[in-house]
């Protein structure tokens, strides 16, 4: 049966709508992939990506045999596991509680206060957090003048306590914003549903089990999917201004790595850094592949 | 068949082009006739430069040159950003006509490969037009040796300056260095230490004598972030333990930089015992430079390694919590195995270098060389340094430079404030020492922790050039080092970080299968290749 000729009219004015952010995406995000290839060069910008030797693997060796790769791998996936373990249903958590709360001031007051955190970048927090936790901090003084401790304890030297203190971080900064689309999908529920359950006899509790976590499932599917696929930079930006000589061995990861073994500032930079991005796209992209594969298995419905 | 109205068009096109053409040729004519026009185009990362129509300097450069320089200022922002615009330029064959650009490796690597691509001119027919005296001209040739192109041997950088022997010995010499508060030393009947054991016992006299100030703990001894400044002590007092991969002629004739393992001990073990004695800050593990600084203007700290400038800045701030305390560098003692002075600059460099598009012709780059010949003449660099003699510089009555009121009054003494009308920007000449003894006593130099300082460590800080560090790293040296740095770095904390000194000194004897493994084998073999094809 032929389109009719209106229908096909409003699908081409629909396509012509979508033509500005496909030429963005094509220029802006596809076009550019085409410089992955400089993982396999020793990439010069004088020579551009043309007249660059290629040297196949061997910037991919040279990242996987640097001292403390294997260090720096473990630490990457135990903070990125403690993140989706702790921070990632952090925020559903609140969400959901955040939802039961019925004064639209106070809401709008805890929600605002909660994701003004998120806009400080990490340089600030962490300086913050620097000052707060030092030896002559607040934090310490507050410790020893009520005699909780004996002498002053150097919190970001110790390797035991910069785990939880990242986690803390992390949560204090992101919860608020995280929680914002969990929240708004919490909005679109039909509220028949929770006057159903009322009726029925189930409290706030079992509601919130019974009817808000489910409501959002897919939602926190999706996020969990996404998540998976950035399991190797475990927030650079954090680690980076966070972390600290003493607390090496637990707080070096991959990318805080690549970049103190490439600041000697030579040219072939361009190209480690390339291939350490590639390796960790790459896993990321097959570990979104494989869950999707997995809950398509399960008979949940997947990303795609 | 053509209309009557496009026959009567071409008829006046072809009347007019030629017209056109003449006029254009008349203008080029006149145009070659004047000063040949160069844009300069200059680098800042963190300091000023002359304000738009207000640069005082500039346009008696050209009048006395007869050459039309115009400045570009290429402000960046980090060395992060400096790289990428560099990048940027070069791979879109974009470079600027005439650039002053800083003399790291990757830069000069980077400019390297964009001459051996075509994009920039060879300089070496150029430096014998730069009108220097000979010892000054040897040196600027050898400096564009060593930053010559590692594939082709050709140079396409002209360096902007060099570490002048002469002029580290006068006026620099304090330049970097250990820091220790005099009045302390006094209070306690203590001189300036000359080995480990007397400036462990000066450092412990801090913390045990002085004790507090203002209510808070004395820190006998603090490093900024990384231990920022623990290598001048690692310098003095333990003969440049591993010397930051310099390499050093060995017994059998051949050239190395394998770790010294005694040596780094000794100082690995003593800065340790600092750190688990409390006479080394217990935050040098994660102490950031907004905190050093906070500690370092708190007057508590005994001591640490830092720069002549924050010298004046620290003392200025402690003295305004007491008048008598003063931070100065102390002589450099003869610890274990230091025969002789520290050489403090071991290897030809410049402040800065120039490179010049292919894009321009060479009548531009002969103008640029010959502004630079003026800039490096006694009356450019007086000039360039000092700006125009009655506007912004007299002579005193020892016929010495000396800045004028009115300059003063107007810049408060502030390099940046001068910067901004163009006096002291323009330090673009080689060879600055040539008028540093023309050069009034300022200010600065009147300061008592400059006079004790410069007492205390004048003629002691030279330089040497060693065959081995006239050749410059080749790519395995390049691709390598930064990773055998970084691995000195993290044994460097972990050592002195250690709980005890038996695992301070296990940690240190790892150091040379981590130093092989990392290359470093490769590097001096790679190294004694290039000196046996230099030779």
């Amino acid at each position: 049966m032929a389109i009719p000729v209106k229908r096909n009219r409003k699908q081409v004015v629909l396509l012509l709508f979508m033509l500005p952010a496909t030429v963005f995406f094509a220029l802006f995000a596809y076009w550019p992939i085409y410089g992955m290839v400089m993982a396999f060069q020793n990439f010069s910008p004088a020579l551009g990506f043309e007249k660059s030797p290629w040297v196949g693997l061997e910037n991919f060796q040279h990242i996987f045999e640097m001292p403390n790769f294997l260090m720096a791998l473990r630490n990457t996936l135990v903070i990125s596991s403690l993140k989706i373990l702790i921070s990632f249903p952090a925020a559903i958590v609140f969400a959901l509680l955040l939802n039961e709360v019925t004064r639209p001031l106070f809401k709008k007051s805890v929600q605002t206060i909660s994701y003004l955190p998120y806009f400080v970048s990490w340089l600030i927090v962490s300086g913050l957090f620097y000052k707060l936790l030092s030896l002559e901090g607040p934090l310490n003084e507050v410790l020893v003048s009520m005699h909780l401790v004996d002498k002053p304890i150097l919190f970001l030297s110790d390797e035991g306590l910069f785990y939880p203190i990242l986690i803390f971080t992390d949560i204090w900064k992101n919860i608020g914003w995280n929680s914002i689309i969990y929240l708004a999908a919490l909005a679109g529920v039909d509220p028949e549903l929770y006057e159903a359950a009322r009726v029925d006899g189930a409290g706030r509790l079992r509601q919130m089990l019974h009817i808000s976590l489910p409501s959002i499932k897919n939602v926190i599917i999706l996020l969990f999917v996404l998540t998976l696929t950035s399991v190797l930079s475990a927030d650079f930006d954090q680690l980076y201004t966070m972390g600290n000589p003493s607390v090496r061995k637990v707080g070096e990861i991959l990318d805080t790595l690549v970049l103190k073994m490439l600041q000697g500032g030579t040219i072939r930079d361009y190209s480690y850094g390339a291939a350490m991005s590639f390796f960790k796209n790459t896993i990321g992209f097959v570990l979104f592949l494989v869950a999707n594969y997995l809950l398509n298995r399960t008979q949940e419905k997947g990303v795609i | 068949m053509l209309s009557v109205r496009w026959v009567f068009v071409a008829l006046v096109l072809c009347i007019l082009s030629p017209m056109a053409f003449a006029v254009g040729q008349k203008e080029t004519a006149a145009k070659a006739s004047g000063p040949v026009a160069v844009t300069y185009t200059s680098w800042e990362e963190g300091w000023e430069g002359p304000i738009a129509g207000k640069d005082e300097v500039l346009p008696e450069v050209n009048k006395r040159t007869g050459v039309d320089v115009t400045l570009k200022r290429w402000i960046v922002t980090s060395e992060e950003d400096r790289k990428r615009q560099l990048a940027l330029w070069t791979s879109t064959d974009s470079m600027p006509e005439w650039t002053f650009v800083p003399s790291d490796p990757y830069t000069i690597d980077l400019m390297n490969q964009t001459g051996d691509a075509g994009k920039l001119w060879e300089i070496g027919s150029f430096v014998d037009q730069l009108k220097l005296d000979s010892a000054t001209q040897a040196i600027e040739k050898l400096n564009n040796k060593f930053y010559s192109s590692q594939a082709t041997g050709k140079s396409y950088v002209l360096s902007g300056g060099y570490w002048d022997p002469k002029w580290t010995q006068e006026v620099e010499s304090a330049q970097e260095a250990t820091l220790i508060r005099k009045d302390w030393l006094d209070k306690n009947g203590l001189g300036y230490p000359k080995t480990p054991d007397e400036y462990y016992a000066a450092l412990k006299s801090f913390r045990d004598n002085i004790k507090t100030v203002n209510g808070k703990p004395v820190i006998p001894l603090v490093m900024n972030e990384n231990l920022g400044g623990a290598k001048y002590l690692r310098a003095w007092f333990f003969d440049q333990a591993d010397r930051d991969g310099r390499f050093r002629k060995a017994s059998d004739g051949s050239y190395t930089n394998a770790p010294q393992i005694d040596k780094l001990e000794r100082y690995v073990v003593f800065m340790n015992r600092l750190y688990r004695e409390g006479l080394l800050d217990p935050e040098v593990g994660t102490i950031k430079d907004a905190q050093y600084q906070e500690k370092m203007t708190s007057g508590r700290v005994g001591s640490t390694g830092t720069p002549w400038w924050n010298m004046n800045s620290y003392n200025d701030a402690v003295q305004s919590l007491d008048p008598k305390a003063l931070y100065v560098y102390f002589p450099i003692p003869k610890g274990e195995g230091v025969s002789k002075p520290v050489q403090q600059w071991v290897a030809p460099g410049a402040s800065g270098a120039f490179v010049f598009s292919k894009k321009i012709p060479r009548e531009k780059v002969e103008a640029a060389i010959k502004v630079l010949s003026y800039m490096s003449s006694v009356e450019g660099l007086t000039l360039a340094l000092y700006g125009v003699q009655g506007k912004h510089w007299e002579y005193d009555k020892d016929k010495k430079l000396a800045y004028t009121k009115d300059f003063m009054d107007r810049t408060k003494g502030d390099w940046n404030a001068g910067a901004q009308i163009g006096v002291g920007y323009y330090s673009i000449g080689i060879n600055q020492s040539l008028i540093n003894s023309q050069k009034a006593l300022t200010a600065t130099d009147l300061r008592p922790d400059m006079i004790q300082s410069r007492k205390n460590l004048l003629g002691t800080i030279f330089t040497a050039f060693e065959p081995q560090d006239l050749v410059p790293p080749g790519p395995v040296e390049s691709a390598k080092s930064s990773a055998i740095t970084s691995a000195w770095n993290d044994l460097q904390f972990s050592a002195i970080l250690a709980k005890s000194e038996a695992e301070c000194r296990s940690l240190v004897k790892t150091w040379p299968a981590m130093w092989s493994k990392l290359g470093g084998d490769e590097i001096v073999k790679e190294k004694n290749e290039l000196m046996k094809k230099a030779k």
